[in-house]
């Protein structure tokens, strides 16, 4: 009761916050107003560090990532997205947008006859960015690593589409939720902190190390990441590794197994999540996804790491 | 006399120290003549076609063509000299007669320059010479041995080298191509060529040869004209079987007859 | 295989990579009629670039070159396809086949890695590097064919497939370690179009054109090489260095072709035969005819990689890689006797 309440708190806290927010927003303008008859530009620097112009306000958006799809659907600009790829699933508004080709293989012809003012990609595009360069497209290209370039993502997009507002407001979101979680894992000593297995894939075994923002929220979640002490990215992970670290939670979403045929995986059956049945099957969208939801992902692993604190 | 055709001094050359195929070949061809190569399998009768043709090159020794040295010519000098039809073969590459003949002229063409009038002129020669004219657009696949040989010489013939030499022309023909090849090869040196020829047939090379070189074991054991190298000795010495030495009854020429 | 042959064949085949350009400019991601092809492309020509329409942007910027760069590729695949066959007096000699593919895209793999990259459109070097890579790998092919398997077509079957394999492995292990800073390595196993610029044409289009070039002044010395070293020797051709020049042709042609679209196989396999069938087996004819079949193919190859998965595609090295694998085994069946 008493976290309700004072989430109910946070909440109005950040209404007010955002409110205002929008009101100085929207008044500052007002002040050194250019003519509106000349045409406008803004200026973004990206996650190459490259500087991309494109028109204020843009009205015909291509999204190149699922992630970048969501953080322009949480910022309520959707209806401005002419063009997103085959895995941009969430919202489901999303899946009656025209395809500009395939996440891993945008199409550059596509994209063109789309005539979008502002394309959004992934670091993977390098082909297609170069190309749509050439043909001086605006290409916004985001590459989030960390929790911070997710939060700075949102802004940046929402700068770019003339909706900062609305980005602030998703970011104070997801920072009110870490600020919830971060407060009650506090009191959790480290010793109790259970060592967490996400599961990427299983054969091989993948697994998030310690450049990912999944290795982040597990920590914030209040577990210990099994490859927290591998270098690197998403890496393939050896079973008798895993076996000597032996997890007390396991994650996967990658929806191959149910639990139970997880559970009776042979050769699993002496790590201890898999005897405590501590295996858990969530929605890896907003975990592995670097977008809005994260603040989904995290309260998800840290109800299930220490469920104690949220009884 | 007139200066040789052909004259080898002191020609040696081996594959490998151990095997030597000719050894201390001295020769003379005579301008204008058909001269036949004859002896056992092994004596080094093909050998000695590619050291003219400086195929090989001889370990020591000299060869003089038109009594220059050939150490000194270019390939397309030397090719412009002396035409050579090599042994029976089959070809993967399946172009018309006129084209086979056509790369005749090759000696003559720089890399830039088209077919001239004057290699158009030889072609045509070469094929009328040959008997080609009406088999001129077909490929090489769709004709007999005998043609294909002709089609061979024709190229040869299309250098317009003053020397013609051939290595077995007449082996895997039947009898009448035999004669009809011979005949023609006749006919060229008739026309002023010299020929000079391997042949494996004693009868056929003293019916059309003039002269003879007989090899034995990669040395010349004997040359001159046809009366005084076909002998009954001779045979016995170089081949090692007893043969007897009769005129023909029509041409006057020695005929070989092997005895049992 | 005897089929008639048409006797002016040139204009028909040209006729063949024009109507196939046509259909690939058509066709793609995004469909544009024929009929509009042609307002398309007026409007290149008539107004400034920031007022084209998509499909003149998307014709003249990205699918016309691409379609060139096919095209130019698969000619210079074909001829030097061609000219190893002749050289090698060998019909399954071709550059993927003896692994000079691999040597080229080992060479330019080197070549990107050490960051050789002397701006000229970004492949100032790399072609080069690459023909350094297919020169070196193709002597060394031939050599062991010659002096240690008596230059018999499966010794120099065995002796490119081995280096080929070598090779790759090699690329693939520069590429693993390398991550982001070279292509991908399907890029280098199958290779392919996709993203290529103007750019790309136009640096690798005057190798194509040499290496082409070289052959074509050639085709009296190659005519009389393929039918053997010793009767090209007797019609005045020097046929060691005439050789060694026309290897050097094939790995320039082969090295430019890699170092802008990856290894490509079979594409120097395939069309030559087809070529002998419907032109002739005397190189003055059968280098045109085998260039602008492999122009064609390509072209063709890549419209089919382009339209099968739309809007993703393909790389073209599989849909060459499906012709002709079942080509080369047929090529085998014929010349069992010979192997």
């Amino acid at each position: 009761m008493l976290e309700e309440a004072n989430m109910m708190k946070r909440l109005t806290y950040l209404a007010v916050l955002s409110l205002l927010a929008v009101v100085l927003l929207a008044c500052t303008p007002a002040v050194v107003t250019p003519p509106p008859v000349e045409p406008t530009t803004i200026t973004v620097v990206d996650d190459m560090g490259r500087e991309i112009t494109l028109n204020k306000n843009p009205q015909r958006i291509v999204s190149l990532a699922p992630s970048n799809t969501e953080i322009l659907f949480a910022i309520g600009v959707l209806d401005r997205v002419v063009g997103v790829t085959d895995v941009c699933l969430f919202p489901p508004e999303a899946q009656e947008i025209p395809h500009a080709g395939t996440f891993f293989q945008p199409s550059v012809e596509t994209i063109v006859s789309m005539k979008p003012d502002v394309v959004f990609a992934a670091s993977l595009h390098r082909e297609p960015v170069e190309q749509l360069d050439a043909l001086g497209i605006p290409v916004v290209v985001l590459d989030p690593q960390t929790i911070a370039d997710i939060l700075a993502n949102i802004s940046l997009i929402g700068e770019a589409v003339g909706a900062q507002a609305q980005a602030e407001s998703v970011v104070a979101e997801i920072l009110s939720v870490f600020a919830e979680v971060e407060a009650k894992v506090a009191t959790v000593p480290t010793e109790q902190r259970p060592v967490v297995f996400w599961e990427v894939w299983s054969d091989p075994i993948w697994t998030a190390a310690k450049a990912t923002f999944i290795h982040e929220l597990i920590e914030m979640a209040g577990g210990v990441n099994m490859a927290g002490d591998v270098d690197g990215t998403f890496v393939e992970y050896s079973f008798e590794m895993l076996i000597t670290k032996d997890p007390a939670v396991i994650f996967y979403g990658h929806a191959a197994e149910t639990v139970e045929e997880y559970l009776s995986r042979p050769n699993w059956g002496t790590i201890a999540a898999v005897q405590s049945k501590r295996v858990y099957l969530v929605d890896q969208d907003i975990v592995q996804q670097p977008g809005p939801r994260i603040g989904l992902g995290l309260m998800e692993l840290a109800r299930h790491i220490h469920p104690d604190l949220w009884k | 006399m007139s200066q040789p055709a052909i004259s080898v001094h002191n020609l040696s050359f081996a594959y490998s120290v151990t095997e030597p195929v000719l050894t201390d070949v001295s020769l003379q061809v005579i301008s204008g003549s058909f001269t036949g190569i004859l002896g056992p399998n092994g004596a080094g009768k093909s050998t000695l076609l590619k050291l003219l043709s400086r195929w090989y090159k001889p370990d020591s020794g000299d060869i003089m063509i038109g009594g220059e040295s050939t150490k000194s010519m270019s390939h397309r000098e030397l090719s412009r000299r002396i035409a050579v039809v090599e042994q029976e073969q089959r070809f993967a590459t399946d172009i018309t007669v006129r084209e086979l003949v056509a790369l005749g002229r090759l000696p003559y063409q720089s890399l830039l320059s088209e077919e001239s009038e004057a290699d158009r002129q030889a072609v045509e020669l070469s094929l009328t010479q040959g008997g080609l004219l009406d088999l001129s657009e077909r490929t090489l696949s769709t004709l007999s041995g005998g043609e294909r040989q002709r089609a061979r010489l024709a190229m040869a013939l299309a250098q317009d080298a003053s020397i013609l030499a051939l290595d077995e022309p007449t082996t895997h023909l039947d009898i009448r191509h035999q004669l009809d090849l011979l005949t023609l090869l006749e006919t060229l040196r008739a026309q002023g060529l010299t020929v000079l020829a391997v042949l494996h047939d004693l009868n056929l090379a003293a019916l059309f040869c003039e002269d003879l070189i007989l090899l034995k074991e990669g040395q010349v054991y004997a040359t001159g004209t046809v009366d005084q190298v076909l002998t009954a000795e001779n045979i016995a010495a170089v081949y090692d079987c007893r043969a007897t030495v009769y005129r023909h009854p029509i041409h006057g020429v020695p005929q070989v007859a092997l005895l049992r | 295989m005897e089929i008639k042959k048409p006797l002016r064949v040139m204009p028909l085949l040209w006729t063949l990579l024009l109507a196939m350009l046509i259909i690939s400019m058509a066709n793609g991601a995004v469909s544009i009629p024929v009929s509009r092809i042609w307002a398309a492309l007026s409007e290149v020509i008539s107004s400034p670039r920031a007022e084209w329409s998509s499909e003149a942007t998307i014709l003249w910027r990205l699918r016309i070159p691409r379609a060139l760069l096919a095209a130019v590729v698969g000619a210079g695949l074909a001829t030097a396809g061609a000219v190893l066959q002749g050289l090698l007096r060998n019909g399954l000699a071709d550059s993927y086949v003896l692994g000079v593919s691999s040597g080229a895209s080992l060479g330019a793999a080197l070549a990107m890695l050490m960051g050789l990259r002397l701006s000229f459109f970004g492949l100032g070097s790399v072609t080069p590097a690459a023909f350094v890579g297919a020169t070196l790998t193709l002597f060394v092919v031939v050599f062991i064919a010659r002096r240690m398997t008596g230059n018999s077509t499966l010794g120099l079957l065995l002796a490119g497939i081995a280096m080929s394999s070598f090779l790759s492995a090699i690329v693939s292990l520069l590429v693993f370690f390398s991550r982001e800073r070279i292509q991908p390595i399907v890029f280098w196993t199958m290779g392919g179009f996709g993203a290529r610029s103007w750019n790309h044409l136009i640096a690798v289009a005057p190798y194509i054109f040499v290496g082409y070039s070289v052959a074509f002044l050639l085709n009296r010395q190659l005519t009389a090489i393929s039918l053997g070293d010793e009767t090209a020797h007797h019609l005045g051709v020097n046929v060691p260095s005439t050789r060694l020049v026309l290897l050097g042709a094939s790995a320039l042609l082969t090295a430019a072709a890699v170092s802008v679209s990856g290894v490509i196989g079979f594409v120097g396999l395939m069309i030559p035969h087809m070529a002998r069938m419907v032109s002739s087996h005397n190189y003055r004819r059968l280098l045109p005819a085998s260039a602008v079949l492999g122009a064609t193919f390509l072209v063709a190859a890549d419209l089919i990689a382009r339209v099968i998965v739309k809007p993703a595609e393909l790389p073209v090295g599989i849909i060459t890689a499906l012709c002709g694998g079942p080509f080369f085994i047929y090529l085998l069946s014929k010349r069992r006797r010979e192997i």
